[in-house]
């Protein structure tokens, strides 16, 4: 390294870095991380002293009613982030989907069955052979003791993640003509997000195709709603 | 030039959404990846934690890259990035016994010559560990990826003269902290 010795770096210097330094293999579930991702966890090494032990105490508490009250008013705001990771974890792998199945009346039971939720496609339009949809299969997702089911297909030349909850989100949401809130998802590749609120259910729904934020809207409307909101 | 165009070929794949080219990026750079994120951060599970977050960047942005520069420049930057957000600085302060440094010298002993190693391992890797982030992190590009002044100081946004500074500080600073092991190494006797 030519450069480093014009700097006069003493050799057995340069010799010792190259060799504690030098390149290693990644462990093999590495990948496994990537297609379930998951929040770092991180051990604290705050017991040298006990007051940031405190304040961490203290933080966590206060961050815990904080997430309560968010949580109590938006109940939506989970599902959509994880709409966002659902797509990205479908277009990378579709082998993390718990059913397979292209037919919307096994795919309603197994989610009736896994989370007791009630998802009522249109089966006759999906299975005719004439829609822009494929549906893939399900897959059920824990989150802080709710259960939420994710519903991945294909429309035109995307890929769509539908998750559904149990919960309500706002009074308006649940009206009988639910407001469809559209917007974009950088986190995800700039993909769109729609959601609402309908029978007791919030609703996020996540798509990949680019020029046509209410493509994704065809798994259950031969003509998608009216979007209410655009950002 | 090839493997250049065979990563573009990849990402384009990935951008139509060919799920089975998410895979091959990932098995082609996957070590480039954790070798700079455990040697940036001296600890395997914070390692694996940068990785992840490098990949999980990759993915969700790979339909926003445009070629504009190389994709190995652009995996380099997301992965120096995510090294320099880790809130928590590593260090490894490891127990020395400092007068047993001296018996490296002394011919023979294979088991406390390999114990001795072990610890000189640990000695280099934590003074690393030491170094404030703009320096660790070209030391970790340099000699980990062996990259040259020009490509650390695209990757890290920078001049090279820059680059050249913060290793030249570098080394004086590893240069000074490491100097009792210089005759431990056994290269000063070469």
């Amino acid at each position: 390294v030519p450069e480093f010795r014009s700097e006069r770096t003493a050799p057995w210097l340069e010799l010792e870095l190259a060799r504690q330094l030098s390149p290693v293999s990644a462990p093999e579930s590495l990948w496994d991380r990537i297609e379930q991702p998951r929040v770092p966890r991180r051990q604290s090494r705050f017991h040298r002293a006990l007051w940031p032990v405190a304040a961490m105490a203290a933080l966590l508490v206060s961050s815990v009613a904080a997430w309560r009250v968010g949580i109590a008013r938006n109940p939506a705001a989970d599902i959509e982030k994880l709409a966002g990771q659902e797509l990205l974890g479908l277009t990378g792998n579709p082998r993390r989907l718990d059913f397979r199945s292209e037919d919307p009346r096994q795919i309603r039971n197994w989610v009736k069955a896994n989370a007791d939720i009630d998802l009522d496609l249109p089966a006759d339009r999906l299975l005719s052979g004439s829609s822009d949809v494929r549906l893939l299969g399900a897959r059920l997702i824990e989150r802080r003791g709710t259960r939420i089911a994710a519903i991945a297909y294909r429309v035109r030349d995307g890929a769509a993640a539908l998750l559904v909850s149990r919960g309500r989100s706002t009074a308006e949401a649940n009206s009988a003509t639910p407001t469809h809130r559209f917007a974009r998802l950088e986190s995800a590749g700039n993909a769109w997000l729609v959601s609402w609120s309908m029978r007791e259910q919030v609703y996020a729904l996540a798509s990949s195709v680019a020029n046509d934020p209410q493509a994704a809207c065809l798994l259950c409307h031969a003509n998608p709603p009216g979007q209410t909101a655009l950002n | 030039m090839v493997l250049e165009q065979t990563d573009r070929e990849l990402v384009e794949a990935c951008q139509r959404g060919e799920r089975d080219a998410f895979r091959a990026l990932f098995e082609r750079h996957k070590d480039k990846v954790y070798s700079i994120a455990l040697r940036y951060s001296g600890d395997a599970t914070i390692a694996m934690d940068i990785a992840q977050e490098t990949f999980l960047k990759l993915f969700s942005s790979i339909r926003s890259f445009r070629g504009d520069s190389s994709f190995e420049s652009w995996l380099y930057r997301l992965v120096v990035n995510s090294c320099l957000d880790q809130k928590r600085r590593t260090r490894r302060l490891m127990p020395l016994v400092d007068g047993a440094l001296d018996a490296l010298r002394a011919p023979g002993e294979s088991v406390f010559d390999e114990i001795m190693r072990s610890e000189l391992s640990s000695r280099v890797r934590s003074a690393v560990s030491g170094l404030p982030p703009d320096q660790r992190i070209v030391i970790v590009l340099r000699y980990t990826q062996g990259l040259t002044y020009e490509e650390i100081a695209e990757i890290v946004g920078c001049s090279a003269g820059t680059v050249a500074s913060r290793l030249n500080r570098a080394h004086k600073s590893l240069e000074r902290r490491l100097s009792r092991l210089a005759g431990a190494t056994g290269a000063d006797r070469a």
